[in-house]
């Protein structure tokens, strides 16, 4: 069973800064075919400031620090005992190259589901630019077997 | 090409998108520009020891497939929640189609919002996951 009196635990604030080279490695690795993705003088013909994150590379910027599954020693499970479970982003403005993201995550939730078979805990992420700008947020659930 | 939204009624679909079959290269290119080096999408030896045959796909990089088949038809800016419930472990040959249909329009202070019903699937017809995403004009 999961503990439970982690929802609301805060984790170190992380700063990404979305650099040109990783965004193209990422549209690469996710084959993305807009220009507008890997292509700086196309991106600035379109009237974007720089190139465009993709809508799922924030999760990029979140998987950004020391160790991102320090979570695995709070639940104290194996990195194989984890899947997936749900992911979704809300966005108010788009990320471009150059911007600094400052990540902030806490643990929103943890639930189960076929009576405590399956636990789930959703994290959540404020993503801000370097304009103290909200730029999105970021739910991440995993449910452990 | 970016679909005219003034063409969109329920039940608009996007163009499906087809995916070259998942390879190891495409997991390790991955892991390196994620950033997430789970070895249990990259190492086999890894996934042997645990207990399975092979590595399988970072849920992620099907996300991100399917997010491709939304900003191919509709511009990134106007896209405002994105979200997936993964249902099934990808395996390495699989060729996945993404796709969707606009399900729902409201309409409220001259925004007009958009919701998509996601789908990703395998060449059996195995869904991977689903999702909602939520378009404004």
């Amino acid at each position: 069973m999961l503990d439970r009196t982690l929802i609301g635990k805060k984790y170190p604030i992380v700063e990404f800064k979305v650099s040109y080279q990783r965004l193209k490695f990422f549209s690469k690795a996710t084959g993305q075919t807009d220009p507008i993705y890997f292509d700086h003088e196309y991106a600035k013909k379109k009237n974007y400031k720089g190139v465009v994150c993709p809508p799922t590379f924030l999760m990029v910027a979140g998987m950004e620090q020391d160790n991102f599954y320090t979570y695995l020693q709070d639940f104290n499970v194996a990195i194989n005992s984890i899947l997936h479970a749900e992911q979704e982003f809300i966005y108010n403005e788009l990320v471009y190259e150059g911007d600094t993201l400052k990540i902030e995550t806490m643990i929103e939730d943890m639930f189960d589901k076929k009576e405590g078979l399956l636990q789930f805990c959703t994290f959540k992420s404020k993503y801000t630019n370097q304009d103290n700008v909200h730029v999105a947020t970021v739910r991440f659930t995993i449910v452990v077997r | 090409m970016v679909i005219d939204l003034n063409k969109i009624t329920i039940g608009t679909k996007i163009p499906e998108l087809k995916i070259e079959p998942i390879s190891r290269t495409i997991l390790s290119l991955y892991a390196g520009a994620s950033g997430d080096h789970n070895p249990i999408h990259i190492d086999i030896d890894f996934a042997k020891n645990v207990g399975l045959k092979d590595v399988f796909a970072h849920g992620m990089l099907v996300m991100s497939y399917l997010g491709r088949a939304i900003t191919d038809t509709i511009l990134q800016s106007r896209l405002k929640d994105f979200k997936v419930r993964f249902c099934s472990i990808t395996n390495i040959g699989d060729i996945l189609t993404c796709g969707g249909k606009v399900i729902e329009i409201k309409e409220r202070n001259n925004i007009k919002t958009f919701i998509l019903e996601l789908h990703v699937i395998d060449q059996g017809g195995d869904v991977k996951l689903t999702g909602i995403a939520s378009f404004e004009k």
